[in-house]
């Protein structure tokens, strides 16, 4: 015997739903096939169906009188014979395109200027209304940065080199010779890879962020020994403990926890923190965020970077996993780093690295003593904060995570 | 050297063809003894009999309808719809049914059906007899769509049109008619689905078909005084397009202009400038321009070559994406 | 005859069986005994199979059905009398004539299953057209194929069937006037089954539709469409004019549609009970059966068996077309042009390979 269950069908042509009327059979029941079983009301017509099994009435799913939707289960039967495997379908992905910066340039002056190396972004247009055009883009690929140029091209392993010949011919001798120029400088013996989406996607950010965005790093050396001690009696690696010493620190200097709306002529404070971790995956840097850290104990957190940081390995985090923080901070102790300048993640204030906790030399009551310490970078937007302000704030969280006391004031 | 008019070539096409294949028939109104209202189809029933050459009553739908029916039956129509204006009222048939009859009976069926239809304006003509209907038949899905520009490429197309499997809606610009081309019909040469560059050039690609092919050569000679090289596209035919020659043209020229009667709106410039875009966007110097009717409904003949893309109004489209 | 009066008590209609099964003409339409028990045999394998297709599609396993109960003598009495040779073209009601033409039911099902439009059948194969909706346009290739075989000098007819609802259009006319301006061999059979969906006859005609013929320069006839051997009869005839070289027919069977337009109609809301009932007691296989009982011709058995190789044999058709499934997706373009233009075949590669166009 197996169980088959009976959806209500489309009675009418694109009807969404009916009204049972009345049940002519009743659970339990053996039934035939073609048996009228239930009689159905639907915005055309009255409607009685027939059994479309032999077999008995295993449940009825709606009440006389209930409506119920087109493709809602209406009845179980149990049936002779086994069941019928359903089919699953499955939906393809749409890849989207990163795109272009709303720069006036004609579709072929972008490829050109794509072939030369030259930055659009960065050159007056002197064409009508302001337009790039080739000549621009000629001029600037004499003068910019470098770029490969046509002829040589690197050839790539198994790969055939990029096709010649594509750049319309050099008009005057003097580009020819400034493109000549930069021919010879690029070294031609690499291995060639494609750019893939998401390493484009995280260039392209993090350009315009060091582009728009005036930040400063400032460094502080930790004393870890109440640190690490708290840390170990507790079950817990550094990580999540600085996350939520830093979701204090966010709450009483707001400007940290904040972003600069340069279009909108804004500063938003944001209400509640969201962490941003760094973490790497194959695909790249990917930044989870984990939520209303304020709110939550250090062992939550802790769990959740890790549930987080499995996702991005295994790739099976989500976008809304990866948006909406307010705050980032990054763990580059955990590859050896002792300290450095992190780039601020779009929208942003601030981001926090943590550098690698290891023994070093520490003047302690005018004695040079060894303690664990490491070296915390604090990346700021200088529009937001000024070098007071951020210390403070900075200032502020050393002092909590250096002190027993507050350390074990912060909810575990 | 033979010197034809694409009366007379159209005239021969069908002659041949009814004489290579037995099973080929051509009807329509007024076909049979007076040879069409354009003498296209002169002489054909007294040459091959009135059971293939034959007048039907006036009844458009039927004409078509029953084309589906001789098709089936094994047969080869091909059938004349009188102007183009006339030829609506046989849509549904060919719509609901000759378009889809193939893919309905999952190939089984063949529709290998010709419908001629004389259209286009530039003859000063009543009203209904300025259409431009390709539109409608490009959007269909299973027909082809042909427009010949000149006699001598009629010959050919129609030969092949004929001989094509698929249903073919044949539409002939009226105002070419009469146009004389020198030298001999052959069916050798661009298959249906090929464009024709009837003129070279690297400043700017004019895409075109039908009569206003002739009016973008002299818009050419016209703009090559100036020192402005066009390359001018016959594409001969709507559907299929030819792609890479449309591509190839971006390349080269990098800059487009569409001409054609129809309106603008969802013209045959919409689908290609569409093509164009999807097909050579990074080539793009300048946007395709359009050079086409109005939205308005075809004009009486004393407005009709303010509304017809102009030599004037092409060389000037041309000029505009040239120094854009 | 008065308009708006019932035709059916028409004088000029010609009718062998009454509606209580008694013989008031000549019975004998030249079939043999075991010819005219598979009339009614077919009559009922047709009824079941119909109000089967009812609860399948009330189950969901069929998207929308229009049923023919009530015009199982109009379409099998009609079909029967053709050759194999003979070409039909249906509208979308003529289950119970593809039966008969032996057309592959469950593939003729996958129409309203929507698998395919036309169902999968072969239409030169089984000489029947595909399943056409778009009302009366299938009349015009009905003459069309027929123009086509006597050009031929095929030995055949066409036969077009269609409603009293499909002669109010256009293209009724143009193939009734070409077909016989051509002297087309065709048959235009009309079921006048009194309804188009909700829109009565006298709505739909003002003048009796057999008798257009006579506008049209052909002959016209009028019969009781519920009495099988009265179809049978009047369309051997004109399929006999037809392949004789002598032209067209049309034929007005006057029948009854007694189930709804469709599944997704409901026809309480436009028509009496009464009225059905009336038409109940004109039932074409009652009547039939009748005949046969007293005329000896079959028995009580004959029925019975009759009624289990229905049973039997719609239970197939169920399993069959209940496993059915889509067809894959490369057929979406499959068949749509013998040579696809280079455009499709790009959308096609990019569609089925998974690869962005």
């Amino acid at each position: 015997m197996a169980e088959r269950v009976f959806a209500l069908p489309d009675l009418g042509e694109g009807l969404e739903e009916a009204t049972v009327n009345a049940w002519l059979v009743k659970e339990g029941e053996q039934v035939s096939l073609n048996q009228p079983i239930v009689e159905v009301e639907t915005a055309k017509a009255t409607v009685e169906i027939p059994s479309p099994f032999a077999g008995t009435i295993a449940g009825l799913h709606a009440l006389e009188g209930e409506t119920v939707k087109v493709g809602a289960p209406l009845v179980t039967f149990d049936v002779e014979g086994g069941s019928i495997p359903t089919e699953e379908g499955g939906s393809e992905p749409v890849e989207g395109d990163a795109g272009p910066a709303a720069v006036p340039a004609t579709p072929a002056v972008r490829r050109r200027a794509k072939e030369l190396g030259v930055e659009l972004a960065g050159i007056e247009g002197s064409g009508p209304e302001g337009r790039i055009t080739h000549d621009d883009v000629e001029r600037a690929a004499g003068s910019g940065p470098a770029g490969p140029g046509e002829g040589q091209a690197p050839h790539a392993e198994g790969q055939a080199p990029p096709a010649q010949g594509q750049a319309p011919p050099a008009e005057g001798q003097e580009r020819a010779g400034a493109r000549a120029l930069w021919t010879v400088m690029m070294p031609t013996d690499a291995d060639v890879r494609p750019i893939s989406m998401i390493r484009r996607t995280i260039g392209e950010n993090l350009t315009r962020v060091v582009r728009e965005v005036p930040q400063v790093t400032t460094f502080r050396t930790l004393d870890c020994t109440s640190l690490e001690a708290f840390r170990r009696e507790a079950g817990l690696s550094p990580l999540p403990i600085v996350v939520r010493a830093l979701a204090d620190i966010c709450a009483e200097h707001r400007s940290l926890n904040a972003s600069y709306m340069a279009e909108q002529g804004q500063i938003w404070l944001h209400r509640r923190v969201h962490v941003g971790i760094a973490t790497d995956s194959e695909r790249g840097l990917l930044v989870p965020v984990v939520r209303d850290v304020g709110d939550r104990a250090i062992g939550e957190i802790s769990a959740e970077i890790e549930r987080l940081a499995s996702a991005a390995r295994d790739g099976s985090i989500r976008i809304e996993e990866m948006t909406g923080g307010t705050i980032t901070v990054t763990n580059t102790g955990s590859y050896g780093s002792e300290f450095g300048t992190p780039i601020i993640n779009r929208a942003q204030a601030a981001i926090l690295g943590l550098g690698a906790i290891a023994p070093r030399a520490l003047v302690v009551d005018g004695q040079v003593v060894a303690r664990p310490a490491c070296t915390l970078s604090l990346t700021f937007d200088h529009r937001l904060l000024d070098g007071a302000t951020a210390g403070r704030a900075f200032g502020d969280l050393v002092a909590v995570l250096a002190s027993r006391d507050r350390l074990e004031a912060l909810p575990r | 050297m033979a010197e034809y008019t694409m009366v007379a070539a159209l005239n021969a096409a069908l002659r041949d063809a009814l004489t290579k294949d037995p099973r080929t028939l051509v009807f329509g109104e007024d076909v049979g003894e007076l040879g069409g209202v354009y003498r296209v189809t002169e002489g054909l029933q007294r040459e091959f009999g009135t059971e293939r050459v034959f007048n039907t009553p006036i009844a458009e739908a039927g004409i078509a309808g029953i084309c589906v029916g001789l098709s089936l039956a094994g047969w080869r129509p091909i059938a004349e719809m009188q102007f183009d204006g006339f030829s609506y009222p046989a849509l549904d048939q060919v719509i609901s049914h000759i378009a889809k009859y193939r893919n309905r009976t999952r190939g089984r069926t063949a529709m290998p059906i010709v419908i001629r239809i004389p259209s286009f304006g530039g003859i000063r003509g009543k009203e209904h007899h300025g259409e431009s209907p390709e539109t409608y038949y490009v959007h269909t899905a299973g027909l082809k769509v042909v427009v010949p520009s000149g006699a001598l490429d009629a010959y050919r197309l129609l030969s092949l049109a004929i001989a094509d499997a698929d249903p073919v809606i044949f539409l002939e610009p009226k105002a070419r008619y009469w146009a004389k081309e020198q030298g001999e019909l052959a069916v050798d040469g661009p298959r249906i689905g090929r464009a024709w560059v009837r003129r070279e050039g690297d400043a700017c690609t004019l895409v075109t078909y039908g009569a206003m092919v002739t009016r973008c050569l002299e818009a050419s000679e016209a703009l090559a005084r100036d020192g402005i090289s066009c390359r001018v596209l016959d594409l001969r035919s709507l559907v299929p397009l030819d792609l890479d020659t449309l591509a190839e043209s971006v390349r080269k020229t990098g800059r487009v202009v569409v001409v054609h009667e129809a309106p603008r709106t969802l013209g045959m410039g919409a689908e290609i400038a569409a093509r164009i875009m999807e097909e050579g966007f990074d080539y793009l110097e300048a946007p395709v321009l359009r050079v086409t009717g109005y939205d308005v409904p075809y004009p009486p003949a004393a407005l009709e070559e303010r509304y017809l893309p102009s030599v004037e109004r092409i060389a000037a489209a041309v000029r505009r994406v040239v120094t854009y | 005859m008065a308009m708006h009066e019932d035709p059916y008590d028409d004088a000029a209609l010609v009718r062998l069986i009454a509606p209580d099964g008694t013989a008031v003409g000549d019975t004998d339409v030249g079939l043999k005994p075991d010819e005219l028990r598979d009339l009614l045999r077919l009559m009922i394998l047709s009824r079941r199979l119909d109000r089967e297709c009812m609860a399948l599609q009330r189950q969901g396993e069929l998207t929308v059905y229009p049923p023919f109960e009530g015009q199982e003598a109009a379409q099998v009495g009609s079909a029967f009398a053709l050759e194999p040779d003979d070409f039909v073209f249906p509208s979308f009601r003529e289950l119970a004539a593809a039966i008969v033409r032996g057309v592959d039911v469950v593939e003729y099902l996958q129409y309203h299953r929507g698998i395919w439009h036309g169902g999968p059948y072969d239409p030169l194969a089984s000489r029947f057209a595909p399943i056409c909706v778009p009302v009366a346009t299938q009349i015009v290739h009905s003459v069309g194929w027929a123009m086509g075989a006597r050009l031929d000098e095929l030995p055949v007819c066409a036969l077009a069937y269609f409603g009293d609802g499909a002669t109010s259009e256009g293209d009724f006319h143009e193939a009734a006037n070409m077909a016989a301006v051509f002297g087309a061999p065709a048959i235009l059979f009309c079921q006048n089954n009194r309804w188009a969906i909700s829109v009565p006859l006298k709505e739909q005609a003002a003048g009796p539709i057999h008798r257009r013929a006579e506008g049209y320069g052909m002959p016209g006839v009028l019969v009781d469409g519920n009495d099988v051997l009265a179809v049978y009869s009047v369309t051997t005839a004109a399929a006999e004019r037809a392949r004789a070289g002598e032209g067209p027919t049309l034929i007005e069977a006057l029948t009854y549609r007694m189930g709804p337009h469709s599944t997704a109609d409901d026809a309480t809301k436009y028509r009496s009970a009464d009225e059905v009932k009336q038409w109940r007691e004109r039932d074409p296989i009652d009547r039939y059966l009748k005949h046969l009982l007293t005329s000896g011709i079959a028995d009580e058995s004959f029925v019975a068996d009759c009624e289990d190789e229905a049973k039997e044999w719609v239970a197939d058709i169920r399993a069959g077309i209940t496993s059915l499934g889509p067809p894959p997706a490369g057929e979406l373009f499959a068949f749509a042009y013998a040579e696809p233009p280079e455009p499709l075949e790009r959308d096609r590669r990019s569609a089925t390979e998974g690869a962005d166009g």
